[in-house]
């Protein structure tokens, strides 16, 4: 077991390295820097001459360290960051990238959390009764559902919601993570801030949960030793409840595991329709601003999330089924 | 039981995330709350002075850009950042909605007759929010920041001050201008080496706010020796302490909203709201979606939710913008157009008015040049009225080179009015023969992307409120100097030379000289006879295709009233001291 989670944590190490080259490179190969837009931004001020325009655009192409070819650039930001941790300074507002994105990871956390609990508390159920009720009427209608959620681009979904329920029935917010104007912590108005987005981001991954259990029951299901069960006197409830559920629950582990950069990548667009103040506007704002920093930052966190993810997921699925062999 | 367990597992994973998250949204350690929660000093709040906070309760605005920082000359500088600032800091004078000067912190700015000094009278009893005055003594430790070549990029718009030259050589930026001066406590006098009769515009550059040097070099006591990134770092410019803006910023509360609260000491008496709420929007939709929800009273929205927010109750209203959207016509040695005669042919085949009239629904405006000011004449300018015979007939007497397609580069491909332009543009060119190549500045797959590879790119151009500033791009000496290297695409080398701001590579001396003239004369009708002079090059020669002035839609909750609008949606708050809401 030792052996296997070193070598399951090496082959992350190299992923994880292999997946920071990737992402170091692609954005670089952007043929617009950010020299290039924060020289556009400055001209549209106006009143630089030609002599000021270049020598700006030399400086900041020095301060940036964006003057050295890539692969230098890459040892130097890999050497920064394992001598100090550091993984740069926000081109945009010059605080440590680092803190930037870990200060927003909080609310991601309690969305991705509760958008997954969603996702669980529906589709688990939804699933089962899928199967229990394999082809008929309400297996249609729960494999309509799962996959009309699934269709629905969440940017839709989320405006959606906030027009159905903060604008005709104005029961909840639109957006943020509470209200503004409140004196203290007020549980009630940040449960209701979550409400929706929490939704929005649970409902989309609802689909793939439902169709997993409800194969994953079918096929436990037709097992010899449920026939048996059955044959013996066993009620239905009672098979799929204390036998068929159970098993049927292993393929859930690894798809939880998987689950979490899925959400994050839907993150990504919930929380920039309900103004959430995560990772995913913050990644979606640096971005647009080519703020390199705080995208790799933002990249190597949630990489690296997802990654030790599934190392958890394999060592929970292997400690869970003995019959997986680690060695 | 391995079964149950790996159940138990799964529940016990989720639980603790969420556990996790609203453990740290909710109760975070104090290193974490300051990071994401930051709040200033109580003594910030300290000494009113019989001001009061007005009834109209909390505003809530939309962020149409996300905020950096309060460092006026950070190189962020986004719509978020501008709007905060306007909101903490304030100005000597500022352009209003109209273009024209609006004085704030100054009682008056004027020329001497040969244009060389320029006097700043500031208006009596200034004050801090901590009700410390605001002096000359200010406004000339803000120039030091903003003239300083290691912290400003702005730092060149003050070359022709008497000194500066030597000044921004450094090593010290601490000591005085010789240029710069402050007789007393409310004058600051400029003297310039050549006479610059709109010296006031650069004087009114948006950046310029004026800062509290004490509050400043108490925080940084060294902040003359930082470079920009240095200056930039600095905490005060995430928490300021005080300010002489009408709403000091009270809170940040990270990615959710920023906080103000109602300067006690703000020169224009007493304020309508008792506080002033930024909220970051990422979209026009999510806004217009707000704004109806109640969650924000004022937004930037889109010419297409005018309709549907005015039958819900909301007031809706435009304001043309102050830039272009503009096209450059590479000018260079190798390129097809250097010939006026296709430059001007691309101004009559595309048909701007009309894309004015349907896309932007005739609120916006296709002007032919970058000569917005009313006082320069345009009665008798060839407006180049969309006329396709003329533009087949102008490409064929220059021999145009049908073969090769025209490539068009667009820096914000994302920006659907642009979009919508070129590809009217693209069509209405081709039905005359013209193949246009149209390609995302900004695709990462294409590498034409790369700097001087196009025949035309289309940005957002120069914001314009003194015929002056269009010299900054135009003149001969504003020139790149760095030529391109040859790619297969073009085997005559890169048509761009980069680093200078005249990014078309056009030179005309007659222009230059009257520019240069008209610089130097305070004459007011000499300045409007020189640029409409001027004008008439620039319309005959085409140096670049103004294509249209879009417009800024904004939607608001039908409480607020006093609402002065903006082109520039970063400017919108400049005048919030006037605005009022019903409660």
């Amino acid at each position: 077991m030792g052996r296997w989670l070193l070598r399951r944590l090496i082959v992350t190490l190299i992923t994880f390295i292999g997946f920071t080259v990737i992402v170091f490179t692609l954005m670089r190969l952007s043929p617009v820097s950010p020299v290039d837009l924060m020289l556009f931004n400055l001209r549209q001020q106006g009143g630089l001459s030609a002599v000021d325009m270049q020598r700006i655009h030399d400086d900041l192409a020095k301060q940036l360290g964006l003057d050295l070819p890539i692969p230098i650039q890459y040892v130097i930001w890999l050497k920064t960051f394992i001598t100090s941790g550091s993984l740069g300074y926000s081109f945009n507002t010059g605080r440590p990238s680092i803190d930037m994105v870990v200060e927003r990871m909080p609310p991601t956390l309690l969305l991705l959390g509760s958008a997954l609990i969603i996702e669980l508390v529906i589709g688990i159920p939804l699933g089962i009764l899928a199967a229990l009720r394999r082809n008929r009427r309400l297996d249609y209608l729960i494999s309509s559902f799962g996959l009309s959620v699934v269709a629905i681009p969440s940017f839709f979904l989320g405006l959606s919601a906030i027009y159905i329920f903060s604008v005709k029935l104005a029961i909840l917010p639109a957006s943020g993570m509470f209200t503004p104007s409140r004196k203290s912590f007020d549980a009630i108005d940040w449960l209701r801030h979550l409400i929706l987005p929490a939704f929005v981001l649970g409902l989309a991954g609802v689909g793939p949960i439902l169709r997993y259990v409800r194969t994953s029951i079918l096929e436990t299901l037709g097992k010899e030793y449920l026939v048996t069960a059955r044959a013996k006197g066993l009620t239905v409830t009672a098979t799929v409840v204390r036998h068929a559920f159970p098993n049927a629950l292993l393929p859930l582990i690894t798809y939880v595991g998987l689950q979490v950069g899925l959400l994050m990548a839907g993150a990504f667009i919930t929380e920039s329709v309900f103004s959430w103040p995560g990772m995913g506007t913050l990644a979606l704002n640096a971005i647009q601003s080519k703020d390199y920093p705080v995208i790799q930052a933002f990249a190597v966190i949630v990489g690296g999330l997802v990654l030790l993810g599934n190392v958890f997921a394999d060592l929970a699925y292997a400690i869970a089924d003995p019959r997986i062999r680690l060695e | 039981m391995t079964q149950h367990r790996s159940a138990l597992f799964t529940f016990v994973a989720i639980a603790s995330l969420v556990v996790g998250a609203c453990t740290s949204a909710t109760s975070p350690s104090p290193a974490a709350s300051a990071a994401a929660s930051t709040t200033p000093s109580s003594s910030a709040a300290a000494s009113p002075s019989g001001v009061t906070a007005g009834a109209g309760g909390t505003l809530t605005m939309g962020l149409y850009q996300a905020f950096t920082s309060f460092d006026p000359w950070s190189e962020s500088g986004t719509g978020g950042d501008s709007l905060s600032m306007q909101l903490h800091w304030d100005q000597l004078a500022a352009y209003d909605e109209k273009g024209t000067v609006q004085m704030r912190l100054a009682d008056s700015i004027t020329s001497s007759t040969d244009a060389k000094t320029w006097t700043i009278k500031l208006k009596p009893n200034l004050k801090w929010s901590d009700g410390s005055p605001l002096t000359s003594k200010d406004v000339i430790f803000s120039w030091k920041l903003g003239a300083n070549p290691k912290q400003s990029y702005n730092s060149g718009l003050w070359t022709n001050v008497v000194g500066m030259t030597d000044w921004q050589k450094g090593p010290d930026f601490s000591k005085d201008f010789t240029g710069i001066t402050a007789p007393d406590d409310q004058t600051v006098v400029f003297q310039l080496v050549n006479p610059n009769s709109a010296f006031e515009s650069t004087l009114l550059n948006f950046r310029n706010f004026i800062l509290p040097s004490a509050a400043i070099l108490a925080a940084a006591p060294k902040i003359y020796t930082l470079d920009n990134k240095g200056v930039w770092a600095l905490p005060f410019w995430q928490a300021p302490t005080i300010g002489e803006g009408p709403y000091l910023w009270a809170q940040t509360q990270t990615g959710q909203f920023m906080s103000y609260k109602p300067n006690p000491n703000w020169r224009g008496g007493a304020l309508e709201f008792s506080s002033v709420i930024l909220k970051p929007e990422s979209s026009q939709a999510v806004a217009a979606a707000q704004l109806q929800s109640g969650d924000i009273d004022l937004a930037v929205v889109t010419l297409n939710d005018i309709a549907g927010l005015t039958s819900a109750g909301f007031q809706t209203g435009t304001a043309l913008a102050p830039f272009p959207i503009e096209t450059d016509f590479n000018d260079s040695g190798a390129s097809r157009f250097t010939d006026p005669k296709v430059r001007q042919a691309f101004m009559y085949g595309c048909d701007r008015q009309g894309f004015v009239n349907s896309y932007l629904q005739g609120k916006g405006q296709a002007p032919v040049s970058y000569f917005f000011p009313d006082w320069v004449d345009k009665s008798s300018i060839n407006l180049y009225a969309f006329d396709q015979t003329k533009a087949k007939s102008l490409l064929d007497e220059a021999k145009f080179d049908y073969s090769k397609p025209v490539v068009w580069m667009s820096w914000n491909a994302d920006a659907k009015d642009r979009q919508a332009f070129l590809q009217d543009c693209q069509s209405k060119m081709k039905s005359i023969g013209v193949k246009i190549q149209i390609v995302n500045g900004l695709d990462v797959t294409n590498k034409l992307g790369q700097a001087g590879q196009w025949d035309l790119q289309t940005y957002g151009g120069y914001p314009i409120n003194d015929p002056d500033q269009v010299s900054q791009f135009t003149t001969c000496s504003s020139l790149g100097s760095t030529p391109g290297k040859d790619n297969a695409d073009f085997p005559n080398g890169h048509l761009y030379k980069y680093g200078g701001s005249n990014s078309v590579n056009w030179c005309n001396k007659q222009w230059d000289d009257l520019l240069a003239q008209a610089e130097k004369t305070t004459d007011q009708t000499q300045r409007a006879t020189l640029y409409g002079q001027a004008q008439k090059i620039w319309v005959d020669q085409v140096p670049m295709m103004v294509g249209y002035r879009n417009v800024t839609v904004y939607a608001w909750n039908s409480k607020l009233a006093g609402i002065a609008l903006y082109g520039d949606p970063g400017t919108l708050d400049l005048k919030i001291d006037q605005w009022t809401k019903a409660q």
